[in-house]
């Protein structure tokens, strides 16, 4: 994990946008909206998740873990598997879903006619959108990444990460025997 | 603004309403947000055409429009990737504050053209 210096300080924020930003309140309803959605697993949730905050480097990200993934079966070797999930043994739709992943946060442009059989092979429509929108939620950080103000929960474990039935998440307990 | 196409948003509303929905709410509310409407607009056409690998005409330097534009950019490569030039020469045109909101617009611009991309493909 990355050290980084805040771009913006904070104290160069009003108390109004570091409160409640105009846009913070309606991109977290969106986000909110996106963790709702149950038409795919929720560890592959946590597998798009990671990987989004791998890609951008996101150290808020990084540091949790969604705990009902964690409830049912993921775990830090599947994670380590994420970064070069070509050469892993995750399971195909894993490998596919992580490719549509990819392709949207590097060129959708140029999503070919293969990968998109490989991804109606495993997901229907609702699945492919809920993934895309996943992806899409989980970059919500770029814009306090751009601006280094992800700082992680903490630099020595990793946290949990809960969502109530709303989608509104809140940081748990530490994991104990996970850093 | 509108962030995603008509029918980008009548697939999402068949199959995902409520992110239809709030994606509305979001649009509206970057209508409303304190932010220069022309400068959104600049930075959609920017991630247009760059996620289409068309030509952009880009702003004179060292003006806001180019500050912004070149922060864009990078936003798009790799955001863990800008600099703390980038951010100043965002700085040395707009407020702390306006840093902040047009970071989080430029989010929800960058990444609904993705969505908007990836869904013409993949569902096609």
């Amino acid at each position: 994990m990355t050290d980084h210096a805040p771009r913006l300080p904070l104290d160069d924020l009003s108390f109004s946008v570091l409160v409640d930003g105009p846009l913070d309140g309606p991109i977290a309803a969106f986000a909110a909206a996106a963790v709702r959605a149950s038409a795919i697993d929720p560890v592959l949730t946590e597998v798009i998740r990671l990987r989004c905050a791998q890609y951008h480097d996101c150290r808020l990200c990084g540091s949790l873990r969604v705990q009902d993934a964690l409830d049912a079966g993921f775990d830090e070797s599947m994670q380590r598997k994420i970064g070069a999930h070509e050469q892993s043994d995750l399971a195909p739709e894993v490998k596919a879903a992580l490719r549509l992943c990819d392709a949207m946060l590097m060129h959708p442009n140029d999503i070919s006619a293969e990968l998109r059989d490989e991804v109606r092979k495993y997901f229907n429509d609702a699945q492919i959108i809920e993934i895309c929108v996943d992806v899409m939620k989980w970059s919500q950080q770029k814009a306090l990444v751009a601006l280094r103000v992800e700082p992680p929960v903490s630099s020595e474990h990793l946290t949990q990460l809960h969502f109530d039935d709303d989608g509104n998440p809140s940081v748990g307990e530490p994991i104990a025997g996970a850093a | 603004m509108e962030l995603i196409g008509t029918e980008t948003r009548a697939v999402l509303a068949a199959h995902h309403p409520e992110a239809a929905g709030e994606i509305a709410n979001v649009e509206q509310a970057l209508a409303d947000a304190p932010l220069d409407p022309e400068l959104l607009r600049l930075c959609q056409q920017y991630f247009a055409a760059a996620l289409n690998g068309k030509a952009f005409a880009r702003p004179a330097p060292g003006t806001r429009d180019a500050a912004c534009i070149a922060f864009c950019e990078q936003f798009m490569v790799s955001v863990a990737n800008v600099s703390d030039e980038q951010v100043n020469g965002l700085l040395s045109h707009c407020s702390g504050d306006e840093v902040y909101n047009l970071a989080s617009a430029i989010y929800l611009i960058e990444m609904s053209k993705r969505l908007e991309l990836t869904l013409a493909r993949v569902l096609s």
